[in-house]
């Protein structure tokens, strides 16, 4: 009778009582994450990464030509900066490539390809001089975001396929991509030396 | 807890047999019961407060302690509360008036005992085996440490100690972390102050280097329309890269790694290109 009275707070807790998840569950999850990017980051510093780029990029650029040789004499002034354009993204197609598919930029570059394809079958959409007027009076009357996060949403548009991502995986994924760039401007330098050096050495050897 | 010792003289000599509740319960239920609880649960926040501090003086106006164990102390006594107010209603209804008069007087006795700590006298669990200072010291010493599943966050005034504040203290911790990483990347960027001022020299590093590779792919453009085509390279496939799968470029990679022999780069750019961009005159 008594003990009915005094519930022991014991046992009245307990079922009220929450599990906290372990610190060391989301400590260890971190430790990996931290362990991955820089594993990525040491994989773009090496030789091998940029002589496996450097070797794809040469394939690539042979089938450029290829394709570049069969048009006429005529038309090659005009497709100049359209045949530039083709090689930077061919080189950043054999980057991505080679990013082997683990970075959200590098499944945006691939999947830009697609995307491009499909958009030469949808028919171009009518444009209205209404909507022009429309965007001038949002753009006027648009909020001026905070410095940081304003230079976040240009860091994301320059990073391809990081729009809408969060800010620590988007400085994992520009940090990814500022090694991956580097590394293709060094072998997209290495292969340009070789190739203007062994132009004139043709030439003079008469092959 | 065990109920305080009851004299003799609160038992009726002519029917020992049937005694009702407010004789063996000899003051009203309702206080007893809530001051009960009371010292029940100052007890435990006394004890929670010094399993943590570890035998330490911790003023209130300095340091706070965070724990898991006090953290649903006011929802329980609310509960308890209300469950006991209805058992307490139910033996007010059962019990007479002259009962309570005579409760009401033993009652003023236990708690003039209580006052002079006498053998009648309610103390809460943790209370009962402390003979003087130097064993409350032995209890603590002997009593084991808090588990590690408890998260223990001890803040200076001023500091929040939420739950929110914490996983936003954690998240900006871990945006510093990787804003500093990308500060050892790019060069001349450890000098900089300011979260603001290292996003721009990031963002500006970046179109640089994208600058860079549009410029270099002119070059090669420029370079590559004059070679001429020479022998293909077994290693590739003749489709566009783009269109294959990323699982296709992964066994393609493999094989390729397998195949290559390890040459310095130099060396083996030359191979390639001797090979295959030859000009003819």
């Amino acid at each position: 009778m008594v003990e009915s009275l005094f519930p022991s707070i014991e046992n009245t807790g307990e079922s009220s009582r929450r599990k906290k998840p372990r610190i060391s569950e989301t400590a260890e999850a971190e430790i990996e994450a931290r362990r991955v990017n820089e594993e990525s980051l040491k994989r773009w510093k090496t030789n091998r990464v940029q002589q496996i780029y450097a070797c794809k990029l040469v394939e690539a650029l042979r089938r450029v030509r290829q394709r570049s040789s069969t048009t006429s004499n005529n038309e090659t002034d005009k497709l100049v900066s359209g045949a530039a354009r083709e090689i930077r993204d061919t080189a950043d197609r054999v980057l991505a490539a080679s990013a082997r598919g683990t970075t959200r930029w590098s499944r945006a570059i691939l999947a830009s390809r697609v995307r491009a394809k499909l958009k030469k079958h949808r028919k171009a959409k009518k444009s209205t001089g209404n909507c022009k007027s429309r965007k001038g009076l949002t753009e006027t009357n648009r909020i001026k975001l905070p410095a940081v996060e304003r230079k976040l949403k240009i860091l994301g548009r320059l990073v391809p396929g990081c729009r809408k991502v969060s800010v620590p995986n988007l400085l994992d994924e520009a940090t990814d991509y500022i090694a991956a760039l580097e590394m293709q401007v060094r072998a997209m330098e290495a292969l340009a030396e070789l190739l203007t050096a062994a132009a004139p050495r043709t030439t003079l050897t008469g092959t | 807890m065990d109920p305080p010792l009851v004299n003799d003289s609160s038992f009726s000599a002519a029917n020992p047999s049937s005694y009702t509740l407010s004789e063996i319960w000899p003051f009203p239920v309702n206080d007893a019961v809530r001051s009960g609880l009371r010292l029940a649960v100052n007890s435990g926040r006394v004890f929670t407060r010094s399993e943590h501090s570890g035998n330490k003086d911790v003023s209130a106006a300095e340091e706070s302690t965070v724990t898991d164990l006090t953290a649903g102390w006011g929802s329980r006594k609310t509960r308890d509360l209300n469950s006991e107010d209805d058992s307490s209603k139910m033996v007010s209804s059962s019990s007479s008036g002259n009962e309570l008069k005579e409760s009401g007087d033993k009652k003023r006795k236990l708690c003039g005992s209580e006052s002079g700590n006498g053998d009648g006298s309610m103390r809460p669990e943790g209370e009962t085996s402390s003979g003087g200072g130097g064993s409350k010291a032995t209890e603590q010493k002997n009593k084991p440490e808090p588990p590690k599943d408890y998260i223990h966050v001890r803040a200076r005034r001023g500091q929040a100690t939420d739950r929110h504040s914490l996983a936003e203290r954690a998240r900006r911790e871990k945006i510093s972390e990787k804003m500093t990483a990308l500060q050892d990347i790019i060069p001349g960027c450890n000098k900089i102050i300011g979260k603001a001022l290292v996003l721009d020299e990031i963002i500006n590093y970046i179109q640089s280097l994208q600058r860079q590779v549009e410029f270099l792919s002119m070059k090669l453009e420029v370079v590559n329309s004059g070679a001429s085509t020479g022998p293909t390279i077994g290693v590739f496939p003749s489709g566009d890269l783009g269109t294959l799968p990323i699982d296709v470029h992964r066994t393609i990679y493999e094989q390729q790694e397998a195949n290559e022999t390890r040459v310095s780069q130099p060396e083996w750019l030359h191979m390639q290109v001797d090979g295959n961009f030859n000009r003819t005159t």
